[in-house]
């Protein structure tokens, strides 16, 4: 069975903005991006996306080790014979 | 007369002897060569059972072992989670990012760029057969440098 193709993401750029950098900020965005309109996030739920993607990464990771755990069980054993011949050990 | 009739009753209780003797021997040998057979076939099938057993005790070995491999893995997923969550519990985010904004903006952007190739990685159906237990490096790397391995950024010295 083939397995799914690999994900493949788009580039993020993030922003930290505080008081200190605000004029700055404003200034490369509109230059970079061409509008002063954007989305922005509290630093809490930046800290709850990134928990939430190490969520998503948790479960992609354990289900990927069952998947390999089945492959594995139904795979037979290569080091065993198969005519149940004298077996190299 | 009588002796001659002596001779035909003893040659034909020789005759019956020697018949029964031979009747005897010829289905004994018939009974010792289906008992053989017999008992080849119990041989074989003993042998079989032995190996189907053997067999099954390997596999629940194997099972056994891949089992606890699982069980391994499964709790290494949760290790970055873990992770962190610890940093975001000892760093205030806020407060660095209010503090040095500039130097918390690369350490996320480098987090979040090394998450998003954490996640190409573990997707990749090369990387997905490789041995269980290999990690990519993509989502190792901060473990392995004292940092944190998170798309949060790195806990800085300065609160």
């Amino acid at each position: 069975m083939q397995h799914p193709k690999q994900v493949q993401l788009n580039d993020v750029k993030i922003y930290v903005v505080s008081k200190l950098n605000y004029d700055e900020f404003i200034k490369e965005y509109e230059k970079k991006n061409g509008a002063d309109s954007y989305i922005a996030l509290s630093v809490k739920d930046y800290e709850n996306l990134s928990l939430n993607f190490a969520e998503l990464r948790r479960y992609i990771e354990q289900q990927k080790q069952i998947i390999l755990y089945y492959e594995k069980a139904v795979t037979p054993d290569k080091e065993k014979p198969d005519d149940g011949g004298s077996q190299s050990k | 007369m009588l002796k001659i009739y002596m001779l035909l009753i003893v040659l034909g209780l020789l005759g019956g002897v020697g018949y029964g003797a031979y009747y005897y021997y010829k289905d004994t040998q018939e009974r010792i060569g289906i008992l053989t057979q017999n008992n080849a076939k119990l041989e074989e099938a003993t042998k079989i059972q032995e190996e189907t057993i053997n067999t099954m005790i390997e596999d629940r070995e194997r099972f056994a072992e891949i089992n606890r491999e699982l069980q391994k893995e499964l709790q290494t997923a949760e290790r970055y989670g873990d992770q962190l969550r610890a940093t975001l519990q000892k760093h205030n985010l806020t407060h660095l990012a209010n503090k040095k904004p500039g130097l918390i903006e690369k350490r996320m952007q480098n987090a979040t760029n090394r998450l998003w190739d954490c996640l190409a990685d573990i997707t990749d159906p090369e990387w997905m057969r490789m041995a269980a237990g290999t990690e990519s490096s993509n989502c190792n790397k901060n473990s392995k440098d004292g940092s944190s391995n998170s798309a949060a950024p790195q806990a800085s010295s300065t609160k």
